[in-house]
């Protein structure tokens, strides 16, 4: 190929993997961390690998990356260093994956079958994209707790290396139809039996590390049950269960879940208590005065020092 | 908009020496609203300081000033008001002897035809900066952080968030539809109430 049509195939796929990147910034962050991506943009990183070599395709990436550091006004920021390693890592994992599945040589008739297809290199590129960002992050704020986003990040890896793979595969496949690329990389094929094999781990792996949604609202209330002004039980609304509470006149059945505590049978007469329905909200309550019982919500809400208003 | 043309900050001189400041233009007028608040909170814990209280917190507006740790030695809990909702939370922030300040576009505003016109104003535009909803900072130090959060809300969300990181202070911020990014040392640190945005 001559060194002007190779000039022109990488500013094309920098002009690509630049353009996915603007997308990607105006998008909604998954998590709440400067310089975190999805990582779409490795669509052309990837294309760079299956017309060319790893080295264009670091030199793709590196381009790409640049200008849109320079455009989006984030270079040399802290999201800057987060997306660095994320777009290092990706073309690390993915080079290593090209070269272990059949080498840069294209595979001829009798070479060495792949063990990955598109998707599988996606998947292998996004993962090693998220966990390379979420280390620098780590790094640069000094702070372990970062990792706990990582399964998060996991989960989103799956449907982002399944789109761009199957683009990839299907871009190359298109080009090479039409006659403008004259032999395919040996992973261009979509999907491959170990491609399935390493999106399960990536399942498993995130699975197993979920925290219960760690940037979630975390019900850290308690229902305080007193009985004739005496503490009988503190139950945490974060546990979902039914209580039995004995009162003057009958036990109380209360319920918890969701979040909320209620009331569901009391032995008194007027039954207000159960009518109060459910509480959720710190200082909120439930009486049931026949019973002398109070259900007061508690949470961190009572415990605050100050209001920024 | 003939306001627009006397809006800028270098035509504030101020003569060290003489102690006296200089307004370049007639008809320039200085308003310390977004300064004084803190100011005065962190001369106030100074105050206490020097009485030897070691334990304190004093608020002005949405400035707080904490001094030393709670008298139970936990750190304050700092609760930040929700941009769209009286009588929610934001975000508690568990802070140590330090600075704390919020701007956002919930306090002393107006809606007119379903836009809001809140009280901190772009200096390029004129009008009441767009996109961010609250910025609150926190730190530890001595930094303007009143000053900080309101450049950073007229900055807008990623803008303000890599200049709070470059200022070395901790920041929470809220865009208008309920999008929170932290600075990167408060991830995991604090918990952020996502449920009750409209």
């Amino acid at each position: 190929m001559s060194a002007g049509r190779r000039l022109a195939r990488l500013g094309l796929l920098v002009a690509v993997g630049l353009i996915l990147n603007l997308i990607e910034r105006r998008l909604p962050p998954l998590i709440p961390v400067p310089g975190v991506r999805l990582g779409f943009a490795n669509l052309a990183t990837m294309l760079a690998l299956g017309l060319g070599s790893p080295r264009e395709a670091i030199l793709v990436w590196l381009a790409r990356f640049l200008l849109a550091s320079l455009l989006g006004g984030s270079l040399l920021g802290p999201g800057f260093w987060v997306g660095a390693a994320g777009g290092t890592s990706a073309w690390l994992a993915m080079t290593g994956v090209v070269l272990h599945s059949g080498g840069l040589e294209r595979a001829g008739p009798g070479g060495r079958r792949p063990a990955f297809g598109a998707v599988g290199l996606s998947l292998a590129g996004a993962t090693a994209h998220h966990v390379g960002q979420i280390a620098v992050a780590a790094c640069i704020t000094g702070q372990a707790e970062v990792f706990a986003l990582l399964p998060l990040l996991l989960a989103a890896a799956l449907p982002v290396g399944l789109l761009t793979g199957w683009l990839a595969s299907l871009l190359l496949r298109r080009l090479h139809g039409a006659g403008f690329v004259r032999t395919l990389p040996p992973w261009a094929a979509p999907l491959r039996g170990w491609d399935l094999a390493l999106a399960s781990a990536v399942t498993i792996v995130a699975a197993l590390t979920w925290p219960g949604g760690p940037m979630q609202h975390q019900e850290s209330a308690v229902a305080r049950v007193s009985v004739g002004g005496r503490t009988t039980a503190e139950l945490s609304l974060a546990r979902d269960g039914e209580y039995r509470v004995e009162a003057p006149e009958g036990s109380l059945l209360i319920e918890v879940h969701h979040g909320a505590v209620r009331v569901v049978q009391s032995g008194c007469d007027d039954q207000l208590c159960v009518h109060s329905g459910w509480v959720r909200t710190p200082g909120r309550m439930i009486v049931c005065a026949p019973n002398r019982v109070v259900i007061l919500v508690v949470g961190e809400k009572a415990g605050v020092d100050a209001i920024l208003r | 908009m003939a306001a627009l043309a006397l809006t800028d900050w270098r035509a504030l001189r101020a003569d060290g020496v003489q102690g006296t400041l200089c307004l370049e233009r007639p008809g320039m007028q200085l308003d310390l609203g977004g300064i004084a608040k803190g100011y005065a909170a962190e001369r106030g814990r100074e105050v206490l300081r020097q009485m030897g209280i070691r334990s304190g917190l004093v608020q002005v507006g949405g400035s707080v000033a904490t001094l030393g740790l709670r008298p139970d030695g936990q750190r304050w809990a700092v609760a930040i008001q929700h941009p769209r909702r009286d009588d929610e939370f934001l975000a508690i922030l568990h802070v140590g002897e330090g600075l704390v300040d919020t701007a956002g576009d919930y306090q002393r505003f107006f809606v007119h035809e379903e836009r809001r016109y809140h009280h901190i104003l772009d200096p390029v535009t004129g009008s009441p900066a767009r996109g961010v909803s609250s910025v609150t900072v926190l730190a530890g130090g001595s930094a303007p952080v009143d000053a900080l959060a309101t450049a950073a809300l007229v900055m807008g969300m990623q803008e303000g968030a890599d200049f709070l990181v470059r200022q070395g202070v901790s920041a929470v911020l809220v865009n208008d539809s309920g999008e929170v990014v932290l600075t990167p040392d408060l991830v995991g640190h604090v918990e952020i109430n996502q449920e009750a945005w409209p």
